[in-house]
């Protein structure tokens, strides 16, 4: 199972600039569907490439589904050559977006972020109408039932007191 | 406003729209309204309590059958 609670505190402890978006962020809203990986957008900039490269390393970040063995070490040289990075780490899964279908990058993504406290984490959670433009960008048909829960979940929250 | 703000800009309804309308029907909003009861940090507690559940019920389940 994935302890997004650690995986969350060695962000921010690490000082790394992400926003959390995905499953973890719509449960943070209100959706009820289960998610078991932590998504985030991360800052493109050489800083925060060590930032990250630093806060995940006790986890042993390594790419998920692929053979052992392979030369891969998640450093700035590679975070920089890379954008988007599918992880499994001794916290659980972790996918690292640089850019995301919808939203574009952390800079863009943080004018529709909110700072909420998540697992005793302070940090930024991207609100849920961009949520929903995410996943509609993404378009994936796997995603339509959770689309369709993030959207009922905006009409009761928008819902007028009775 | 830069281009990468305008990319979460409101987008035009689509015939995707119509699809996820269809997937709504089957959404238990009364499960929406208790989460709405909640703070974000009861939320996500709640659903690493239900993973750590499944989990132990899925070792016992293994267990069992083994």
């Amino acid at each position: 199972m994935t302890d997004f609670e650690r995986l969350l505190r060695a962000l921010g402890a690490g000082g790394v600039e992400f926003v959390v978006i995905g499953g973890l962020a719509a449960n943070a809203h209100g959706a009820i569907r289960t998610t078991r990986d932590l998504d985030i957008v991360y800052a493109r900039t050489a800083e925060n490439h060590t930032r990250l490269a630093r806060a995940l390393a006790p986890l042993h970040p390594y790419l998920r589904g692929a053979p052992a063995g392979l030369p891969f070490r998640l450093d700035e040289p590679t975070l920089q050559a890379g954008l988007n990075f599918t992880l499994t780490t001794s916290a659980g899964e972790l996918d690292l977006l640089g850019e995301v279908a919808g939203g574009g990058t952390y800079q863009a993504l943080i004018p529709h972020s909110r700072r909420l406290d998540l697992l005793g984490t302070t940090c930024w959670c991207v609100d849920l109408d961009t949520l929903i433009r995410l996943k509609q960008a993404a378009g994936r048909p796997k995603d339509f039932e959770a689309l369709a829960e993030l959207v009922a979940l905006r009409e009761e929250r928008d819902r007028p007191e009775p | 406003m830069s281009a990468d703000e305008s990319a979460v800009d409101d987008a035009p309804r689509s015939s995707m729209d119509d699809v996820i309308d269809c997937y709504k029907k089957n959404v238990d909003r009364t499960l929406l309204r208790e989460a709405l009861a909640l703070t974000p940090g009861q939320r996500l507690q709640k659903l690493v309590d239900l993973l750590r559940a499944a989990d132990a019920l899925r070792e016992a389940g293994t267990r069992a059958f083994r």
